[in-house]
């Protein structure tokens, strides 16, 4: 559970709609929409503030409504492996509600964050009294454990060169996010250095241009031909 | 009226991690401009006209504190899809 000093909760602020703009929670009725806004807190987290820490207890289940979340496992040296990021309608420590263990994976804000935060008991009684939730849930894990695969297969057959490739179409189609050397690093599963060097290596095949603050890709398709090595 | 500044000409500087920042001052000492000091045990950027942007600070930090952001775009004249 997030450390109350740390975050600024707020209880019972939710309305239906704001609840029904969450996919899980779309086909639920009004009612039981009334009983859960009831039972959500509302957090708000700081750019870089942690959420959750691996291998900790925390049974409750975060949708964002604002911002995105890191989704990250750190190695004993102190790297980082991005395993996802969560952004607004999606949810992140699904597993402990399910299997009761500790959270898999560190939850850190990447910008201002607001998230809703349903504890177990409450997320397993909703579940109990509508199946279609259980349905819904086990779809949206499913899609979940689809990127993890992606994500092993990238880390386990393609070069840096190839997965920074990816990375680099991915986040120029989702929009400006802002990231550093680190974090490309850490969503390619390799050191800052070797991920800057293969970025300055792209400058000079005039696949990207680097400038002061951006990234600017010049030529798709032959980076998506590079993601593909 | 004051003229809000167009997003292209903000100037992007090097964001610093206070929680992560020990104030050791290395990149005090590696920055060529002199843009960043360490002020109450903790290093800013105190001319931010100076900063030329180079890798010295982030690349050098032992905390890994100093980061260089920067956004991913699609050019705009770029005809791939």
């Amino acid at each position: 559970m997030p450390d109350p000093r740390r975050s600024k909760i707020e209880s019972g602020a939710m309305t239906i709609e704001d609840l029904r703009a969450i996919p899980l929670f779309a086909s639920l009725d009004e009612t039981t929409l009334a009983d859960t806004a009831r039972r959500v807190h509302i957090c708000h987290y700081r750019p870089g503030q942690h959420i959750i820490h691996e291998d900790q207890p925390a049974h409750a289940i975060f949708f964002v409504v604002r911002g995105r979340v890191r989704l990250s496992r750190t190695a004993p040296d102190g790297r980082e492996q991005v395993l996802a990021m969560a952004g607004p309608g999606e949810y992140f420590n699904a597993v402990p509600i399910f299997d009761g263990g500790l959270s898999p994976a560190t939850a850190r804000a990447m910008s201002h964050v607001t998230c809703l935060l349903l504890a177990r008991d409450d997320l397993l009684a909703l579940i109990r009294k509508h199946p279609d939730l259980a349905l819904a849930a086990l779809s949206d894990l499913a899609g979940q454990l689809r990127e993890l695969v992606t994500l092993v297969e990238d880390l386990a057959f393609r070069s840096v060169r190839a997965r920074l490739a990816r990375l680099l179409l991915a986040e120029a189609a989702g929009g400006a996010a802002e990231m550093t050397h680190q974090e490309l690093a850490e969503r390619t599963g390799t050191v800052r250095e070797i991920a800057g060097r293969a970025l300055r290596q792209m400058a000079e095949e005039r696949l990207v241009k680097l400038e002061r603050g951006r990234v600017i890709v010049l030529d798709r398709a032959r980076l998506a031909k590079v993601a593909e090595e | 009226m004051i003229a809000q500044p167009h997003a292209s000409t903000v100037t992007v500087l090097p964001e610093i991690d206070r929680n992560r920042c020990n104030g050791c001052g290395i990149c005090v000492a590696l920055c060529p401009t002199h843009a960043v000091a360490v002020r109450d045990g903790c290093a800013v950027i105190v001319d931010a006209d100076a900063c030329n942007f180079c890798p010295l600070c982030e690349t050098y930090c032992p905390q890994g504190a100093i980061g260089r952001p920067f956004t991913i775009t699609f050019c705009a004249t770029e005809g791939g899809g």
